[in-house]
């Protein structure tokens, strides 16, 4: 049976498992973008290329894509044009957007207007102090490691507390539901199943965390063989929670 | 850039003023602003047509703005609608207008440095980045508060949460989802359309602006004079667009920068009189032209302005000039609901540049066949992944469509980007086949 590659953690694999898709994360690395330089731009991300490539090189028949970025987003228009895919479905996914506090804003403005032009002096402020030192994802600061995932990759921000507030409206959830019955019946037709319920409740499985002392990869895409020379170089276990591998539903 | 002469002088004393005294910067910047704002009043260039030289004026006076009144600014992506800002009296004004002017006044290099030194890639838009290194130096006012959307391009959700944690100011974020490729985009029958969450989804969104707006400014929002300022978008859409139509067998003078002011005012001061007066002003200007000569190129994408080599094909050039910019059509006229909240949300919803690449590049050919152009130039500014990821399809499609493309390399912002050397070959291949009635152009 083909396998469905996705290369997005917010692809609803559990869904795609429901119609009895065996789905795997699409991540290696290519010797070469032969295939993808003769229909990409060869300015466009890495990652984008490394996709095509596996595509056009045969490797790969389905393919799952969220709208993660423009990169993903233009080798969806690619891959569609090339015809190359059994199975091509790219899920368009909301962004949430969470509004800065103006009440924080307010004394910013006041102490910028006071002359400390870095605003270093408000409490709270360390933040944009450091950043302006040179930690520009400001990882450095207790508290900040949501704007520090967001900053190397997580562009939709769920990774922030209290961002899901403005996904959470009675649209957005229509708009998503829409989403996920459009992709769930064109990819029910495509592998000519039914909805498993069974084996759609079977798939959510908890992650697996390591309690053990580990060295973590944060941020955004390592290609498998780049991991695999990490892991080998390490004094400690290495545990890959870059974005599509720090997955987790249940 | 004959017309922004005066602001070059001033352009290298800013930079070197904003790394010791960034106010000061500003109101140097301002100053030599100011003072080219009166050499298009009083010495327009008078090569261009009145209406074009008005559209200088305007849009001067439109960056002017958060210089002198910041505090009732709101800084906006490109495609924001700005009909309620207007209403609660805030001037918009977006970073890529901002560092364009810049970059116009060769500031731009030491604010790209410092936002690259400050950990910003190296390939984020250089839009994006002259913008953010300037705001870090603080030559840039704080604004009232910001306003933006997801469209077209990842680099504003980056940029505008980042500035608006600098600055700290209220910030609202409009998430557009894609346009599918065959959206019917009327109610058929009374049945709902598979459109119709996605155009409640983003109303909802700008109901909720519509809020923040009054929150934060303290005037209520008139729902008439909402519809009304509406109205007056659409008019000035459908002006631009008789425009573009009825000047196929005149020749319109143009510079590089003409086409690129009416990209951006056709959006962020969409609603406004003085947009209205400028496509009405040239409409008139169009029954007074003479006819149409040389080649005719429409553009894709933003027009690298500060390009001697662009300048050299192009610029008031009877022999070849770009009869249109895509981002001055990018609105769907046809799209359009009596609700204000609804017809704003379909503006956004049908952008040509909102979901696939086929629906920028369909756009795209209609209005090159509408302008009767003889060429495309697709230009792949540096750091823009979606125009850059659509090119090969583009060139393919456009010359399917019987236009021959060139697909152009260069940036819109950054001069030190460098590639003049190819450029002007490029352009000046592309020319000479298009006078010869020849063959596809050889990729570089």
């Amino acid at each position: 049976m083909e396998k469905t590659y996705y290369v997005c953690k917010y692809t609803p694999l559990e869904l795609l498992a429901a119609f009895g898709g065996e789905c795997e994360n699409l991540n290696t690395m290519p010797e070469g973008f032969d295939y993808a330089d003769e229909i990409a731009h060869p300015n466009i991300c890495g990652f984008g290329k490394s996709v095509l490539e596996a595509v056009l090189a045969g490797q790969v028949k389905e393919l799952v894509l969220v709208n993660c970025c423009d990169t993903i987003r233009s080798v969806y228009d690619l891959l569609e044009d090339s015809g190359q895919l059994d199975f091509l479905y790219m899920l368009d996914m909301l962004h949430t957007m969470s509004p800065v506090s103006a009440e924080t804003g307010d004394a910013a403005r006041a102490h910028r207007l006071k002359g400390d032009s870095h605003g270093a002096g408000i409490p709270g402020n360390a933040a944009r102090a450091h950043r302006l030192k040179g930690d520009s994802h400001g990882a450095g600061i207790p508290g900040n490691a949501a704007r520090a995932h967001r900053l190397k990759g997580d562009s939709h921000g769920t990774g922030i507390p209290g961002n899901a507030a403005r996904a959470d409206s009675a649209c957005s959830r229509e708009r998503v539901a829409a989403q996920l019955k459009d992709l769930a019946q064109k990819y029910g037709e495509y592998k000519g199943r039914e909805f498993d319920y069974e084996a759609f409740r079977r798939a959510f499985q908890p992650k697996e965390r390591t309690q053990e002392p580990h060295l973590a990869v944060l941020g955004a895409r390592m290609g498998d063989e780049l991991f695999e020379m990490t892991e080998k170089s390490m004094p400690l276990p290495v545990v890959n929670e870059t974005c599509v591998n720090n997955r987790s539903v249940a | 850039m004959k017309n922004l002469q005066v602001i070059e002088t001033f352009g290298h004393y800013v930079e070197k003023l904003s790394d010791t005294d960034p106010a000061k910067a500003r109101v140097l910047l301002k100053t030599g602003w100011q003072a080219q704002n009166l050499k298009f009043r009083f010495t327009p260039d008078k090569e261009l047509l009145p209406a074009d030289q008005y559209l200088a004026r305007l849009m001067m006076d439109t960056m002017l703005q958060p210089l002198k009144n910041p505090d009732q600014s709101v800084l906006v992506s490109v495609f924001t609608p700005c009909e309620l800002m207007q209403e609660v009296g805030l001037f918009p004004y977006n970073v890529e207008s901002f560092s364009c002017y810049l970059s116009a006044s060769k500031a731009e290099r030491a604010f790209l440095q410092t936002a690259e030194d400050c950990g910003i890639s190296e390939t984020l838009c250089s839009y994006h980045k002259t913008f953010i290194g300037a705001a870090k130096k603080g030559l840039l006012p704080a604004p009232r508060c910001i306003v933006y959307t997801t469209l077209a391009c990842d680099a504003n959700l980056l940029t505008f949460r980042e500035l608006a944690e600098l600055y700290g100011v209220p910030c609202f974020a409009i998430d557009i989802p894609a346009c599918r490729p065959n959206a019917p985009i009327t109610k058929d029958d009374g049945m709902l359309s598979p459109d119709d969450a996605n155009v409640a989804y983003v109303a909802e969104q700008l109901r909720e602006l519509a809020a923040f707006l009054e929150k934060h400014t303290g005037k209520k929002i008139n729902e008439d004079c909402l519809r009304e300022r509406l109205a007056r978008s659409r008019r000035t859409l459908a002006n631009y667009d008789r425009f573009q139509k009825e000047r196929v067998d005149k020749y319109i003078p143009a510079d590089l920068v003409s086409p690129l002011y009416c990209g951006m005012t056709n959006n962020i001061l969409l609603g406004t009189k003085e947009e209205e007066a400028y496509t009405e002003k040239l409409l008139a200007d169009l029954k007074k032209a003479g006819p149409a000569r040389g080649k005719r190129i429409y553009w894709m994408h933003i027009i690298p302005f500060w390009s001697d080599a662009v300048k050299e094909v192009f610029r008031l050039n009877e022999n070849a000039q770009i009869v249109g910019c895509e981002l001055a059509q990018v609105a769907n006229l046809e799209a359009h609901s009596d609700d204000p909240y609804e017809d704003m949300a379909m503006r956004l919803l049908y952008n040509a540049l909102n979901g696939s690449i086929s629906r920028r590049i369909d756009a795209g050919i209609r209005h090159a066949k509408e302008t009767k152009a003889d060429g495309v130039v697709w230009f792949n500014h540096w750091g823009c992944k979606h125009t850059l990821g659509g090119s090969q399809l583009a060139k393919k499609r456009f010359e399917a469509a019987g236009i021959p493309t060139l697909i152009l390399d260069g940036d819109g912002c950054d001069r030190s980007h460098g590639g003049e050397g190819q450029t002007s070959t490029r352009l000046g291949a592309f020319l000479e086949m298009l006078n010869a009635g020849g063959a596809e152009v050889p990729e570089a």
